[in-house]
């Protein structure tokens, strides 16, 4: 020892320092001297520290400088007293007495002789190409110190030398260490936060913004951004479908079976061929270690080396060839080494018998079900599915060659080979027998010997005991006592004791000579029988290869022709069966596809639909529902299954995505249809156990996605990355009952996400039960009735102001309390939507009832779609001045202004003042006042031009009756043709129940019905000598005359007054008028409502225009201008209207001059002129019930004329551009007209006479412009195509004007020399508007049942009473009508003649445009012929028809009297 | 099927820091809960007291539910926002509160609150006005989300809150 020790000194020192710092990557001094700072060593550190002896530094030339410093990390202080000091501590003085006790290690290179003993054979591992990692990396000095050292230490005591020096070194002779713990680079443990909460909940900064006036209508919390999700729907696949046949289902499984046989995946059950041979190499590698080992120990034994070399070997040998390494390294006996060997071989191969066996039943059951499709196609002739299996083409030869390949397949199956790796070559059939037979020969050694161990041991125990029973019996009963003691602890009986006893007996006589064991010889034949059997089981029989499969599941073969008609049948309803898939985000419905096919191979490729999806809330789940239905005539689908698609990522855009093939599986049960030759689905058959239960599965190919914006951004919500991924079935593995193990951490994800998913739900609103069923024990009623509660409906629909409900303003606490009605109607709303729905229902007639039908329909729906443009695009955004109302502080100006006028009043005592009634400012929605009845008052002042009887000796007795809502009241009967009444009426608006607001009343629809009658009394007295005593009369009316004004115009202009003509029979039968007017009678009404209310204002539209915006701008100005000037105008005059496409168009645009139809040409001007009329009041008029606020749409001629359906505007339009086409001077009036309310006539200049004409667009009749009784109560504007004028006379009666457009005075044009007419283009489209010709034959059809339905309400009308009917004066009256219809005022027949000769006739003839059956059963009711009671009537039809479906209809109601 | 009417004010807000200010308001209640009638989100007027410090908006509230349990109890959220000279809003507080689940009439203060952001922005609010929102204002319905927050108290609420119940007692609910 001693000599060996050497003092280093200080270069030496620095050298190593500098070698150190050169090689090591800890050499960096700064980075020692970093480590040192945090008192952690580095590797070059804890190596000297370890070599401590040799490396302490004993310098003498440095002490001084040293002391006190630890600069030099070199110079490690040993405290060899202190052994468990760990920790590095820096050097300080060392003292100069400790030199001689300390041994300096030499720095002489250990050869390798010295490190490695005897029996070690040089051998390196990492030559043998295995790993043993690089060791920590220091100087070679500082090795090359240690080794010495150790050998040094090692070889003082001798009889360790052998197994520390293995225990140090290994067996290339370097030292033994283990590799290089650290990482070679620096690594940051970063945790991955899945769910971030911070990000999630930061909050971002917002600029300063000004508040958005949208968003305080909308809400404060609404408005959050839509995103585009894309799914697209590319195939499905069925891979079990109810209308598979046998030939499917083999298919089928084929492909499954396929799909185990070539998986490369691990997870999998099936095993794979990369398995097999990963086990077959680890089988084959512990063969041969074995085959080692036993060579080395006999070679050992033979050598007569010991047991510690032997069993050193053997670790060699394990340590690199074997995995088990730890366990080897426990046992100390070389033969314990092979045992374990043996039992490893032993399991391995049992794992590898048993994977080689499952492949091996795969690819014959594979075989066998190819053969029966095989058979089965070649049975049956043809082939449904074309699918082919075949083997592949590098096989050696087989002795059943059952496979066939077609060209294709195997080209194919050539290029796979290529590609693929050579199988593992298979382990020899006859090695492994001989090998087994060995194993079984040792086992029946072994047992052998063990057998005869046991004998040798059971016999001397017998000697033994037996002698022991001879001497002590006596100790036998103590024994047994004491049995007894410790038994009783288990409180067993007495009887099982002396069993015990008995048995023990019994045992020792049996015992008495243990059995010697047979000599048994090892049964060769047997053994060999068993493990050939074993083999043939599980392994390919010698000279057989592994058949290369290869399976095309779509061969370009077609297949051949179906000849059975069972086949042919299912085939068919493949194709009839259809398909449809919805997309559901978050339960919610958000697409559905089109309907689609299956393919004959149960396939649907050519689905590729895309849904382009714009979402507003994160995605909770989305899911595909797939839907079927068996035939597809039948629009009901029923569910077929449901597939749950992943939820993407914040990050996957459309484009990126790959397409994922989705499984899904339904739980659709369908018996297997004989008929059909289809198996069914989802039913246990007895017969077939493997896929007796089969459901229909398949696979459906998706891709989805998230859309971008310009910039290629995906846009997502969010906060979706932090969503868990559904994975195909949430329900499994959200289940509470699935068993995982919390603890595992391969389930930590699993349950983190578990967890999340739980908390979400619950952030959603749910619970965690609501995930797994909806969980009603908490509430107090189910949902259904909850929803289904009366009251509850009432009230919402009330708040949500649905058409009936929301002017109800008392709703009954209890729900018992509601009335029927309300619940009908709730019921009623709730079925059939609208009322035109059910029109669509009823049947249809006839054609010509159903154009018009089509058209007012249409007519109608057109009405809300513009509103609800009109006021999206022009809602009139609240301003202050809306909301807040200021009193206007009064200044000089006003004091001056407004009392002045007061002051200097001219004071008229005798003129008295009319005092206006307030009207009530009634807003929309409030109520009126409950104690005032809402009633219409119809002041009847006077009637003119009333016809006298042709009897001379009578007098008309004239009255006038009102009837409004089936209530009526009537004045007394005046006299003569000229009456005067002064009487008022009162007729009460009928409210529904409980709702008094305005917007009920402007929802009223009904008509105020003012007709004339005259009273006749007629004497019914038989005999005239009782005339005296007593009287006998009865009073009958006959109808003069009447109109309608609709309840809506009375209560928009609140007060209508003045005389009017009324409409009269074509032909007075027993009356006649005056030669000198024809005019006929006129009535002074002055109607109003009481209490007077405001009318509604139509909102001002500003909505979108066709104008440009000089226009539009020019267009306001002036009527601004206009409406300052005169304010009565305000809100009537309007150069801008709305059109079908809620674009307001300048009212000029639709003027241009149309061809009239050539049917309608007279042969005179006047005659064109009066047809043209005819023509256009033929068009039916548009429904009553259209929206009051909203503005008037105004139609162009061609939808007119399309739809069959105009109000007064149109029809104004229409015969102006026919007359503009005539060349007649020709202007629209718009004004307000009674019965018509607003509306618009036709002006034109007379070409004969050059008088102004009026043209009342509504019924046709021309009248002289200057008629006093013109219909035409205020003129507001006239326009042609060259300009638009206001009326700016004083007065406003059409009679009362100067038609002289060019005074400026009288009427204030649009257009100036300023801003000259623009010519605008017309947007009518002349070219398109063709006349059809009505069909005649339909034409007299509809008479008929005109006739019918007339006849039948007509009785229905007089329930009480027989009606009679009398046909020949109905045949009689159609002659008349017909006439009359030709224009012929003053119709005669000569059997109108014979007619009246035998019966007294009074008769309403009535003409009108064809609208409906139920329009003309009103107009008939309101004559009230039917309340006649004793005679017979007779009612005829006749239809007047022009072209384009446009009719007249002219009826005859009578009744008859015999004389 | 028990109903609820909640009538009562938003009475007004105090001590905040700036004066104009307004309060969006919005009532949010469970899935066993449905309106029957009345509006259950808005915005008030801008106040700008001149005497005193409280912001009286006086908005009524008037909502009739009915329910089908008791879970989702209705809530009150509000956000306070400030009008500055500039016309800009600003928000300056949310606030929430539950309905009581008595009948009667209850004063509630509500607390406000908002979210402080980094001193940056906090710097930025000071200076040019703006200030850190939540993005998802949604969030101020659960408590769970707001342990992260950092806020700052800025003022508070003062409700007057009338509650009729009705048909509570007939499924043995004791108030």
């Amino acid at each position: 020892m001693q000599d060996q020790i050497q003092t280093l000194d200080a270069a030496e020192t620095i050298e190593d320092e500098v070698a150190a710092s050169s090689d090591s990557p800890n050499g960096n001094p700064w980075q020692r001297l970093f480590n040192k700072m945090r008192h952690q060593p580095s590797t070059t550190d804890a190596i000297d520290f370890f070599l401590s002896p040799a490396g302490v530094h004993c310098s003498t030339d440095r002490e001084d400088d040293s002391v006190g410093q630890s600069d030099d990390p070199n110079n490690v202080r040993l405290d060899i007293s202190d052994s468990i000091h760990h920790y590095y501590q820096p050097a300080f003085y060392y003292p100069a007495s400790w030199t001689g006790l300390l041994t300096i290690t030499s720095q002489i290179p250990v050869s390798l002789d010295e490190k490695l003993d005897d029996v070690t054979q040089l051998w390196s591992p990492e030559e043998d190409g295995l790993y043993v990692g690089s060791p920590p990396k220091c100087s070679r000095r500082r090795w090359e110190i240690l080794e010495r050292r150790l050998v040094t230490t090692t070889t003082s005591q001798q009889q360790q030398q052998q197994t520390t020096k293995t225990k140090w070194f290994r067996s290339d002779g370097s030292l033994a260490v283990l590799p290089d713990p650290l990482r070679p680079y620096l690594i940051r443990n970063i945790i991955p936060v899945l769910d971030s909460p911070a990000d999630q909940f930061r909050p971002i900064y917002l600029p300063n913004g000004k508040l958005v006036e949208g968003q305080t209508t909308a809400g404060p919390f609404a408005e959050r951004q839509v995103y585009p999700l894309h799914v697209f729907i590319s195939g499905i696949e069925f891979h079990h479908h109810w209308l598979f046949g046998v030939e499917n289902v083999l298919a089928a499984r084929l492909a499954r079976q396929w799909a185990d046989y070539s998986s490369t995946s691990a997870d999998s059950a099936a095993i794979t061929a990369a398995q097999m041979d990963v086990l077959a190499r680890k089988l084959r590698a512990l063969y041969q270690a074995h085959d080692e080992a036993v060579e080395l120990v006999e070679r050992l034994q033979f050598n007569g080396a010991d047991e510690a070399v032997m069993a050193a070997q053997l670790q060699r040998i394990a340590a690199y060839r074997f995995e088990r390494k730890q366990k080897l390294k426990n046992s100390k006996n070389s033969f314990w080494l092979i045992y374990d060997f043996r039992e490893a071989i032993g399991w391995t191969r049992g794992d590898y018998y048993a994977a080689s066996g499952r492949r091996m039943a795969l690819v014959r059951s594979m075989m066998a079900d190819w053969k029966r499709l095989k058979d089965m196609r070649t049975s049956q002739g043809f082939a449904c599915t074309s699918c082919q299996l075949s083997d592949g083409p590098k096989k050696k030869k087989r002795k059943k060659n059952k496979k066939k390949m077609t060209s294709a397949a195997g080209r194919l199956a050539a290029e796979e080979d290529q590609q693929q790796p050579p199988p593992p070559p298979p382990l020899d059939w006859d090695e492994e027998m001989e090998r087994q037979m060995d194993e079984s020969r040792r086992l029946f050694r072994e047992h052998v010997r063990s057998e005869s161990d046991r004998y040798k041991r059971q016999k001397a125990q017998w000697r033994h005991k037996k002698s022991t029973q001879r001497t002590s019996a006596s100790t036998r009963s103590t024994r047994r006592r004491k049995e007894m003691t410790k038994r009783s602890d288990s409180s067993s009986s007495e009887e099982d004791d002396e069993e015990e006893e008995k048995r023990d007996e019994e045992k020792s006589e049996t015992d008495d000579e243990p059995e010697a064991p047979v000599q048994r010889q090892f049964d060769e034949e047997q053994t060999r029988a068993e493990i050939l059997k074993r083999m043939q089981e599980s392994l390919l029989p010698p000279g057989e290869t592994m058949p290369n499969l290869l399976w095309t599941p779509n061969t370009t073969e077609s297949p051949s022709d179906v000849s059975d008609a069972r086949e042919q049948r299912r085939i068919d309803a493949i194709k009839k069966c259809v398909y449809q898939v919805k997309i559901l985000v978050n339960q919610e419905e958000m697409a559905v596809s089109d309907v689609f096919h299956l393919a004959e191979d149960f396939t649907a490729d050519g689905i590729q639909q895309a849904f382009h999806l714009w979402i507003r809330d994160k995605p909770r789940n989305i899911s595909i529902q797939l839907f079927y239905n068996i035939r597809s005539n039948q629009k009901k689908l029923s569910l077929l299954a449901d597939v749950n698609v992943p939820i993407l990522s914040a990050r996957t855009s459309f484009a990126g995505q790959p397409e994922t093939p989705l499984k899904f599986k339904s739980g659709l049960v369908q018996q297997a249809i004989v008929d059909l030759a289809s198996v069914g689905c989802g039913i246990k058959q007895p017969g077939r156990e493997e896929d007796g239960e089969m459901w229909t599965n398949g696979t459906l190919t998706i891709k989805t996605g998230w859309g971008t914006d310009n910039q290629g951004n995906v846009m997502a919500p969010n906060i979706i990355d932090h969503l868990p991924t559904i994975i195909s079935q949430p329900s499994e593995w959200v289940n509470p009952k699935v068993q995982l193990d919390p603890n595992d951490p391969a389930n930590a994800e699993t349950l983190d996400k578990i967890e999340k998913m739980n908390r979400l739900e619950w952030r959603a609103g749910k619970t965690v039960g609501e995930v797994l069923k909806e969980d009603d024990g908490d509430t107090f009623c189910s949902k259904e009735q909850f929803d289904s509660n009366v009251r509850f409906q009432l009230l919402r629909r009330r708040a949500d102001e649905i058409k009936p409900f929301g002017h109800l303003t008392m709703i009954p606490s209890r729900p018992d309390e509601i009335p029927n009605h309300l619940i009908h109607l709730i019921d009623g709303s709730a079925k059939t939507g609208s009322s035109f729905d059910r029109m669509e229902t009823e049947e249809s007639v006839n054609p010509l009832d159903a154009l018009r039908r089509r058209g007012q329909r249409k007519w109608l729906e057109i009405y809300p779609t513009v509103a609800d443009r009109l006021s999206s695009s022009s809602q009139k955004r609240l301003q202050l001045a809306d909301l807040v109302m200021e009193d206007h502080i009064p200044d000089i100006s006003t004091f001056g202004g407004q009392l002045m006028p007061v002051f200097f009043k001219a004071h008229r005592p005798l003129r008295p003042e009319r005092k206006e009634r307030n009207p009530v400012p009634l807003l929309a929605g409030l109520a009126i006042h409950t104690t005032e009845q809402v009633s219409l008052r119809v002041n009847v002042i006077r009637a003119l031009n009333l016809p006298h009887k042709i009897e001379r000796d009578s007098m008309v007795h004239p009255f006038v009756e009102a009837s409004f809502q089936k209530s009526s009241a009537r004045t007394t009967a005046g006299n003569g043709t000229s009456p005067t009444w002064n009487q008022e009426l009162c007729l009460p608006v009928n409210l529904a129940e409980g709702i008094r607001s305005l917007a009920y009343l402007q929802s009223i629809r009904d008509d105020l019905f003012i007709q004339l009658f005259d009273e006749v009394v007629v004497d019914i007295l038989d005999d005239d000598r009782q005339r005296d005593v007593s009287v006998h009369q009865r009073y009958e009316r006959h109808w003069l005359g009447g109109f309608k004004i609709p309840f809506q115009v009375v209560c928009k202009w609140s007060k209508i007054e003045g005389t009017f003509a009324l409409n009269i029979p074509m032909v007075p039968i027993g009356y006649e008028y005056n030669h000198y007017n024809h005019d006929g009678p006129l009535l002074t009404v002055l109607i109003s409502i009481h209490p007077a209310v405001s009318p509604p204002r139509i909102n001002q539209i500003n909505g979108p225009s066709m104008e440009d915006l000089g226009f539009l701008e020019y267009v306001n100005g002036w009527r601004s201008g206009l409406i300052k000037e005169f304010p009565f105008l305000d809100g009537l005059i309007n150069p801008l209207v709305v059109n079908e496409k809620a674009l307001t168009v300048y009212i000029g645009r639709y003027l241009t001059p149309l061809e009239p139809p050539e049917q309608l040409q007279g042969s005179s001007d006047e005659e064109t002129l009066k047809n043209l009329c005819q023509f256009v009041a033929a068009i039916p008029q548009e429904p009553n019930n259209r929206p009051i606020l909203t503005p008037r749409i105004w139609f162009t001629c061609q939808t007119v004329l399309g739809w069959l359906v105009g109000g007064d505007e149109e029809r104004a339009i229409l015969l102006h551009n026919y007359l503009a086409a005539l060349h007649y001077e020709v202007y629209v009036m718009l004004g307000m007209a009674v019965p018509e309310g607003e509306t618009a006539f036709v002006l034109y200049r007379n070409k004969t006479n050059q008088t102004m004409r009026l043209i009342n667009s509504s019924t046709g009749i021309t009248k002289n412009v200057t008629d006093p009784t013109g219909a035409m109560q205020q003129v507001w504007a006239l326009f042609n195509q060259n300009d638009f004028w206001v009326n700016t006379h004083t007065k406003v009666h059409s009679s009362q004007l100067q038609y002289q457009m060019t005074k400026s005075a009288d009427w204030r044009p649009l257009f100036s020399r300023k801003f000259p007419n623009p010519r605008l283009a017309t947007i009518q489209t002349p070219e398109r508007l063709v006349y059809p010709a009505t069909n005649n034959k339909g034409v007299r059809q509809l008479e008929e049942s005109i006739v019918d339905y007339l006849k039948q309400s007509f009785m229905k009308w007089r329930k009480t009473v027989r009606t009679k009917w009398n046909r020949h004066a109905g045949q009689v009256f159609r002659e008349i009508l017909t006439q009359a219809a030709q224009g012929d005022l003053t119709p005669t027949s000569d059997n109108l003649e014979e007619l009246l000769e035998t019966y007294k006739v009074f008769g309403v003839p009535l003409k009108t445009a064809y609208v409906d059956l139920e329009g003309l059963g009103d107009m008939l009711y309101a004559t009230g012929l039917h309340r006649h009671h004793g005679y017979e009537f007779a009612l005829s039809v006749f239809i007047k028809s022009y072209p384009n479906h446009l009719l007249h209809v002219f009826i005859f109601g009578a009744y008859l009297e015999n004389l | 099927m028990a109903e609820l009417h909640l009538i009562g004010q938003i009475i007004g807000g105090t001590e905040f820091s700036e004066k104009t200010i307004c309060c969006r308001w919005q009532l949010s209640s469970g899935k066993n809960w449905r309106v029957l009638e009345g509006a259950t989100e808005g915005q008030t007027q801008l106040d700008t007291p001149q005497i005193g410090s409280v912001s009286s908006w006086n908005h009524p509230l008037d909502v009739h539910w009915a329910t089908r349990g008791l879970q989702g109890w209705p809530q009150i959220h509000l956000q306070i926002y400030h009008l500055d000279a500039y016309s800009r809003t600003n928000l300056i507080g949310y606030a929430s509160a539950s309905i009581p689940t008595r009948p009667g009439i209850h004063y509630i203060d509500a607390p406000a609150w908002r979210p402080l952001g980094t001193f940056t922005e906090e710097l930025m609010r000071h200076f040019i006005g703006g200030g850190v929102e939540l993005a998802d204002a949604e969030r101020i319905q659960n408590g769970a989300d707001r342990s992260r927050l950092r806020t700052e108290a800025t003022g508070r609420v003062y409700l007057e809150i009338g509650l009729v119940f009705r048909d509570f007692k007939k499924f043995g609910i004791e108030y």
